[in-house]
This record gives structure tokens, sequence and C-alpha cells, in this order.
């Protein structure tokens, strides 16, 4: 089941590739169809799912040797930390496919594209073996390459290859990382499984370079911390991201910000942290000091921004940022909130992008000021009441709305991190206040004040548009006001990796 | 003593081949010089014989390590295996000159000649047992080589190469012979066995001499294979010869430097501890240098070959550094490696060709818009040059983390991560390559001809191995293992 869920994308876009460019509808239609099946494969999975237990699902688990020689297996598996991601990972395809559906230049290779890349982000979020999670981790990297550079806006070819350099220098970092934890834990069977790998075995380990001595533990946790922390990304290694969100066309800013980024911080949950639980609770602080300035610098950046696609970039690192707070502060409350935050900020940050693209596809450009001091985009309230409304969604769930879903999981992740760093969550609701001030800012000027000339002429959204934002919305809303659902998925399984940390 | 010669030849059989195959088409080419449809025969026939040979050397796989004509040359698997990849690569160049235009008409019976020439000649180096007939190899393919690089007659760019590639080559074998006299002077033979015997007994000073001696042999050897002091003139002959010249270039005699420097490893692991040691410090300095050097020259090559020059020098460090750990666990990495970056080569070359033979020029502005000229041979360029570059699921990337695991498994950090860092300068100069093919358009539009159906099948048949190889590379990946342990301890 897994492995279908895996392969069947990559089958697909072989599949699309054998086409001719001639026949557009059909390349459309299978990659429609492809993500609606998998998009309902996922959601059986969840009905068979049982979320009381907390381990991986047995019934799913797959282990098959693979290379022999060096005990890689190929391994999959899921439990509740990885089910929300897959969940999210199928939706957000599945109306990317919609809302590409007016993609003009290259039909084929780009659905061929987007269908590799789910594959792949598919991979990374079940693979539980080492090697198998690598090759998944790195092979998202060149569909995103073209994708960007082929699709994207004016500076796209920049973008793209900033991106996979910074991107491919984390991740091959991590993989000497990897090396060393396969042969420090002896070569054996389990030496590349993730799994097996937990509990903090590596902390009495020491070896010596030009004389001095180092920690195993700290330093490679550090080596893996790197590889992760460029994804997420936290505040150094961030610089990669304003541009590959903004010169991203509409459907792969949606996947980049909706589920790449989350990839980063599964990595910490699923590898970094479990692995390595000393070094991980000794150097907590450091990490919750980053993510705190991911979230107050993001959010004055983001501020300063006269192109709404470059706000709403930056409001992506603010809110990765609580993300990394309540992950290194090890309490129930916050990994929960920050797992179900995963999640949220998946889908409000999809929505913002998508209803940016919608507003790109009337307007080609995306200007609140333009560079020359005149008015981009005003008074679209009139011109455009639907798109204002769901716009205002959007905007209040990234917001943090009380009643929408973002509010539930940042509460939880300050009622967490509070009990750990109480000062540091005190300067993170400072962040959560100009999260606050640019949003509605941003909507000010956007929607309300004098209709400009070019704004009467924009078109409300149509159906297929409509049709689109719609289960987003819902999802948002329905889980606003009803956080269980998702809070049971993933309650038992945080429950069991937060026992690997001393209290 | 004849008896004995005589039967050691049974096992020398595919050297015998090419050498009596390489004197068949000399005399055929010096006969039948101005017949056209001539030229298919002689390649027909190269290529018959090539494959003979490769099915005698398959034979040899599994015979015992024994030393053969009087302790001169070693026969073992792993050696076995290496002259197995320099003649698949010599057969698969042999398309290439067929049908390239950058050698002259007259000129392309001349050019298996001398390929095959060089091809014995790497087979002797890998074989090698003995100081000397380490040098008559290497000179053997040397020599053969700079008449190879001018093989342009007209084209001044070929002389120039040809040129610094002989005084270059000159000059570091004189250095080399100058290290083997003395050696000879320490140890009163040439050989390596007598070589591990008396390195047992060696003093303080004694020492010092055999290291400097290793030093000097390295400068030859180096040169080969492009290592850091030597590699000056890698570039501008890698430019200046023909491509067909140039392919054969990146792949054979890289063969023969590589299995050089791995004897020398076997050679000073069987010897004492001391040495090896110090054999291993110094070579993962020269390779992290030779990997630096190579890497960051690249980035800013306008000229693809050049750029493929460089990045061969890069791949060369990398080797180097796996055949730098002690106790022979590197040299199935070697191999493996080798036989990877073989097939890379090959097809970036083939693609190389043709660009070149519709521009007149290899300069990276013409490879723009690739995709739209020819998909297919775009996408099989992206595919080689992503595995050069060491990008999962391809062939590459297995090779890459073979010689990390290794690096990792001996504790050598600092260098894994040096290795680390140069994989991601190295994916830059490969990415602009990729995305001036297939992101970029150029201006004219006309379908790149010349890919006729059997060159296209070709190109696809030997990308394919790159990804099949990235998948499932278990079995090949413990074939040469076992292949390694059986290599001959002196």
């Amino acid at each position: 089941m897994l492995s279908i869920i895996i392969f069947l994308p990559l089958l697909a876009s072989l599949l699309v590739l054998v086409f001719s460019k001639e026949q557009e509808k059909l390349i459309k239609q299978v990659s429609f169809f492809t993500t609606l099946i998998i998009f309902i494969l996922t959601i059986v999975l969840g009905f068979n799912f049982d979320f009381s237990s907390g381990s991986l699902q047995n019934e799913y688990y797959v282990s098959v040797p693979w290379i022999q020689s060096l005990h890689i297996n190929y391994t999959l598996g899921i439990d509740g930390i990885s089910y929300p991601m897959v969940f999210l990972n199928a939706l957000l395809f599945l109306i990317c496919m919609v809302s590409s559906w007016k993609v003009e230049k290259n039909i084929k290779a780009y659905f061929s594209l987007l269908l590799l890349l789910q594959s792949s982000i598919f991979g990374v979020f079940l693979s539980l073996d080492f090697f198998l999670f690598y090759i998944f981790w790195e092979v998202m990297l060149i569909p995103m390459f073209f994708l960007i550079a082929i699709w994207g806006g004016e500076n796209r070819e920049y973008a793209a290859t900033k991106f996979i350099l910074y991107t491919f220098f984390g991740s091959i970092l991590m993989l000497v990382g990897i090396i060393a934890l396969y042969f420090v834990s002896g070569q054996t069977q389990d030496s590349f499984s993730i799994v097996s790998m937990y509990g903090g075995k590596f902390s009495n380990i020491t070896f010596n370079v030009f004389g001095s001595t180092f920690s195993f533990e700290n330093f490679f946790f550090w080596m893996l911390f790197l590889g992760f922390a460029i994804k997420v990304p936290i505040f150094p290694f961030h610089t990669w991201l304003p541009h590959a969100h903004v010169q991203a066309p509409t459907a792969v800013s949606v996947i980049l910000a909706g589920v790449l980024l989350k990839m980063g911080t599964y990595g910490f949950i699923r590898i970094a942290f479990p692995i390595f639980p000393h070094a991980a609770q000794t150097y907590s602080y450091v990490i919750a000091v980053l993510g705190i300035i991911s979230i107050v610098h993001g959010a004055f950046c983001a501020l300063a921004q006269t192109d709404v696609k470059k706000l709403v970039a930056y409001s992506s690192v603010s809110h990765m940022g609580f993300v990394m707070l309540g992950l290194s502060s090890f309490t129930p409350a916050s990994v929960n909130g920050a797992v179900m935050q995963m999640f949220n900020h998946g889908t409000s940050t999809a929505m913002m992008f998508l209803l940016i693209g919608i507003i790109y596809d009337r307007s080609h450009h995306r200007w609140i000021v333009k560079p020359d001091g005149s008015r981009g985009f005003s008074g679209l309230a009139i011109a455009m009441p639907v798109y204002t409304i769901i716009f205002m969604i959007g905007m209040f769930a990234s917001l943090g709305l009380p009643g929408l879903s973002g509010f539930v999981s940042e509460l939880l992740i300050f009622m967490g991190s509070f009990q750990t760093f109480e000062g540091l969550t005190i300067l993170a609701s400072i962040g959560l206040f100009f999260g606050a001030a640019y949003l509605l800012w941003m909507y000010r000027r956007m929607f309300f004040g004098e209709v400009t000339e070019e704004v009467k002429h924009y078109s409300d959204m149509n159906f297929r548009e409509v049709a689109y934002m719609l289960p987003l919305c819902l999802l948002v809303i329905y889980l606003g006001i009803f956080p269980a659902p998702l809070a049971n998925v993933m309650k038992a399984s945080v429950g069991l990796y937060l026992e690997q940390f001393i209290k | 003593m004849l008896i004995q010669l005589l039967s050691n030849i049974s096992y020398y059989l595919p050297e015998c081949i090419l050498v009596v195959g390489m004197t068949l088409l000399l005399l055929l080419e010096s006969t039948y010089v101005s017949k056209e449809k001539f030229r298919l025969f002689v390649y027909l026939l190269a290529l018959i014989v090539l494959v003979l040979a490769f099915v005698l050397l398959a034979s040899n796989l599994d015979a015992p390590s024994l030393h053969l004509f009087g302790k001169a040359v070693v026969l073992d698997q792993w050696g076995t295996m290496l002259k197995i990849f320099a003649v698949l690569s010599t057969a698969g160049i042999l398309y290439l000159a067929y049908t390239s235009k950058d050698i002259y008409q007259e000129f392309k019976s001349e050019f298996i000649i001398l390929a095959f020439g060089v091809l014995i000649g790497t087979m002797l180096v890998i074989s090698s047992a003995n100081f000397l007939s380490l040098y008559i190899g290497i000179e053997t393919v040397s020599i053969l080589s700079y008449v190879l690089a001018s093989l342009k007659k007209h084209d001044i760019g070929s002389l120039e190469s040809g040129l610094k590639y002989s005084l270059f080559g000159a000059l570091s074998a004189g250095v080399m012979l100058f290290g083997l006299s003395h050696l000879y002077g320490l140890i009163g033979s040439l050989d390596y066995a007598d070589f591990v015997q008396k390195s047992a007994t060696m003093d303080a000073n004694q020492l010092i001499v055999a290291k400097t001696c290793i030093i000097l042999l390295f400068a030859g050897l180096g040169f080969k294979v492009a290592a850091f002091p030597m590699h000056m003139w890698s570039p501008d002959v890698y430019q200046g010869s023909p491509t067909p010249v140039t392919a054969f270039f990146a792949t054979v005699p890289k063969i023969a430097g590589v299995a050089a420097f791995a004897r020398i490893t076997m050679l000073l692991s069987d010897s004492s501890t001391d040495l090896m040691e110090w054999w291993t410090h110094f070579i993962q300095i020269i390779g992290i240098i030779t990997m630096s050097v190579g890497n960051l020259c690249a980035l800013n090559q306008e000229s693809v070959k050049r750029m493929l020059a460089y990045s061969s020098m890069g791949h060369m460090g990398f080797i180097i550094l796996a055949i730098s750990i002690p106790d022979k666990l590197g040299i199935s990495a070697t191999l493996f490696y080798l036989g990877m970056y073989l097939i890379m080569t090959l097809v970036s070359f083939y693609v190389v060709d043709q660009v070149n033979k519709e521009y007149g020029s290899d300069a990276s502005y013409f490879f723009k818009g690739l995709i739209k000229k020819h998909a297919f041979m775009a996408i099989s360029f992206s595919i080689a040059l992503f595995s050069l570059a060491g990008m999962p699921p391809l062939a590459g990337f297995v090779a890459k983390f073979n010689i990390l695991s290794l690096l990792v498994e001996n504790k050598f950090y600092t260098v894994a991560i040096l290795v680390a860092l140069n994989s991601v300068v190295a994916l830059f100069y490969y990415l602009i390559l990729v995305k001036k093919a297939i992101v970029d358009s150029s201006d004219d539009t006309a379908i790149l001809k010349g890919f006729t159906f059997l060159k296209q099948l070709y190109i696809c048949g030997i990308t394919l191995p790159l990804i099949l190889f990235g998948l499932f590379w278990d079995k090949i990946y413990s074939f040469f293992k076992v292949l390694s342990f059986f290599n001959f301890k002196m």
C-alpha cells in the first residue's frame, strides 16, 4: 500500500512523457486522476489506521533487503507523525493539479516533473531506512530546480540555482553524518535503519581530530542539524527561501511552502532529535533562540515588503520558527502543537500562495506598492468580493485568529514552550503581534482604499478557482472549531516520541 | 625457463591478441590506405579483436594470482577487471571515432592503431610487478598519446596540445626515472617483491631515501592522472585534441595512472607500516588538493572540453583519496568508481562531439536549448552530468557514497567533509551546463542533425546502466569486493 502511494505518481510521470505534446487535455486529466487516486488511498489509509497505538502501523510496515552488502533495506512505515504529512502532501498536490490547469508552456514536462516531485516527497515521509530516505530527499531537488528554472518569474535561474546548491550543501553534510552513524553502530543488520538508532546510544563515543577530542554525538548532531536547518529554514540559513518562493510558479510555491518546508522539521522529529537526545536537550536553548530569531526576523522582513509573494514567503519563515520553538521545548503540548502547526501552516500558507496566484493571473504583477511609488493592488474588495472573503479566511488562518486552525496549534506551542522557556515565549508572542501587523496592513492596502483603474477590470474568481480553494477553506475552519481529529492523529505517536527524552 | 615463459603466454593471450590485431591493422592500413569503404572494415576488425580480448580476459577472471614472466608482471583478478574496463572503454570510443568529423578521414585508421597501442601499454601498467615494466608501460601510453593529441595535423590547437603533452611528459618521465634509479640503488633490484622484502629491514636513513624515491615516482604517475602539481597540461591538451582523442584520454590513460597508484598502495601496504602511514598522509593531501583545484577551476570555463578536463581531475582526486586508505580496503571502491566514471565520461563526450560537429566549436554557448534540438540526447546528457555531480539515484552518487563510506569507516572525518564540500562545488558547474541544455533557449532552433538511430540507441544503451546501477548495485559491488580480495600479495 505504501509502495503504491510512493510509486504511482512516478509511473504516472513516466506515462505522461509518452503522450505527445498535442494531447494536452489527456495529460492534465491523467495527472489529475492520479493525484485523486492517491488522495483517496490516503483517506483509506486513515480509516484503517489505529491512532491510539502511536507506534508504526504494523499493517503497513514493509522491509525488504535491498543492498545486502551494506545492510541497506527497503523499509517503509507510517505512524501518527508522518500520516498528517502524507495527507497534506496528497491534498496539496491534488489542489495544485487543478490550479495548474491553465499552464501554457511545455505542459508535458511540467506535469511529469510535478508527479515526480510528489513521488519523492511521499518517499521522504514514508521511508524508514537512512539510505532510502537520503535518495528520496535528493531526488526531490532535480524536479524543483527545473520547475522553478523553466516556469518561474523574472529572476528564476538565480533562485533555482541558489535553492539547489544551498539544499545540496546541507544534505551532503547530512550524508556524511548518516554514514558515520552506520559505521559507529557496528555495521549490523539494522545499522541503516532509522528506528534502530533511537535512544541515545552514541553519547559516550569520542573521536580525535588533529589531537583534540570531539564528542561524536555533539559533532554529528550539528551536521544533521545543518542539513535539516537549511530545509526548514532556520534563521541564518533562510536566504534561499524568499527568492525560491517568489520566482517559482504558483503550484510550485504551494508545494514548496506547504510540504517541502515540513520535510525539514519532519527530519528533526524523525531523525535528528531521537538519535541524539542528549545533544538535542543540551542544545535545546540554542535551537529555541534560533527559532525565536526566525520568528521575529521573518516578521520584521515581512513588514517591509511591497511584493506580496515575498511577504508571504517571509511569513513562512516566521511560522516555521514557531515550529522550531515547539520542537525544542520537549513538552507534550509544545511538540503536539508543533506537529499540528506543520499541518495547519501547510494549509494556510498554501491558501495564501494560491490566492496570490489567482491575482497574478489577472494582473501579471505582485506589487502592493509599485517600485515607482504608485499604488499596486488597491480596492480589490470592490472589484472581486468573493476573492476578498476567501483571502480573508486564508489571511486570518495564517495570522492565528481564534476560530481558525492556526490559533489552536500556536496556542499549544505557546502553552508547551512556556513550561520550558518562559522568556523566549514572551519574545515569540511579540513575533505573533508583528505577524498580525503585516498581514492586516497587507490586507488593508490591497483590498480597501480607492479602486484604481487597472483593478476595475479584474474578473472575480471563476468556478474552477473557487472549487480548488474551497476544500482548504473548509478544512481550515473545521479544524479551527474541532481540532480534535487532527490532535488525535498525532497524540499517541508524539507521546511515544517524547519518551526518549529525559523529562 | 623457456617452457615457463611459453606456458605464461597462455595467461597473457588477451595482450597477444591485441598486439597481433594492432599489427594486422597496421599492415592493412598501409596497404589499402586510399579506399573509403576500407575504413569501416578496419573498425569492424578492431571491434572483433577487442571482443576477443574481452572474452579472453573474462575467462582469466577466475585464474589464481601468480607472477608471470619471471616476476615482471603479475596476474590477479582485480587487475583483470581493470583490463576489462580498458578494453570496454576502447570499444566504446570506436563508434565515436568512426563517426566524428574531428579526425581527418585519412587518419581514422591511425587513430585506432595508436589507441590499441595505448591500450596495450595500459594493460602492461595494470599488471606490472617490476618498476621497469611499470616505466615501459607508462612510456608506451605516453608516447603514443603524444601522437594522438596532435592527430589533427593542420590545426594549430592540436599541434600545440601534442607539443605541450610531450614536453611535460618527457619531464615527468625523466623525474620518474631518476627516482627509480635511486630506488634500484637502494634495493638492488627493480621487483616489487624485493622492495617489500628489503623494506622490512630498512633503517631510518634508507627510509628517507625510499620516501624521496616514491615522491619522484609519484611525479611521473601523477602526470598521467593529472594529480595536483602535474595537472597543468590537462586542460590545454583536452581542449586542443580532437574530441574522440579527448574522450580516449579521459578514459584509458587514466585507468593506467590509477592502476599504477593502486599497485603502489598494494606494494607499500605489504611493506612496513611506517611507509604505508606516510603514503596515506601524503596521498590524501595530494588527493584533497587535486580534487579542490579541479573543481574550483572548472567553475569558470567556457569550453566544455576544458571543463570536462578539470572535472575529470576532480574525479581522479576522489579516486586518489580512495586509494589512500590503508590495508588495501580502497581498491574495490576504486574499481567501482572507475567503472561508473568511464560510462559517464563516454556519454558526455558523445554529445560534446555531436555539438562540436554541428557548430565547429565546443563552447558552452552552443549547448543552449539542446532540449529543443534533440530531446533524447539532451536528457541523456543531463543524466550523465547529474551522475558526474553525484546526484541520487544515479550511479555516480553510489560511487561517491562508497568512497565517503570508506573514508568515514577509517575515521578520516575531515577528509570526508572536504569531499562533501567539493561535491557541492562540482554540482554547480555541471548544473550550469544542464541549465544551458534544458532551461535556456537558443536562437537557432534547427534540429541537431547527425544522430542516427544507431547512435541514439547506443547512447541510450550506455545511459541506462547509470540509472540501473544507481538503484541496484548490490551484486556489482559485492562482485568487485570479491575480486579485490584476490589482489596480489607481493
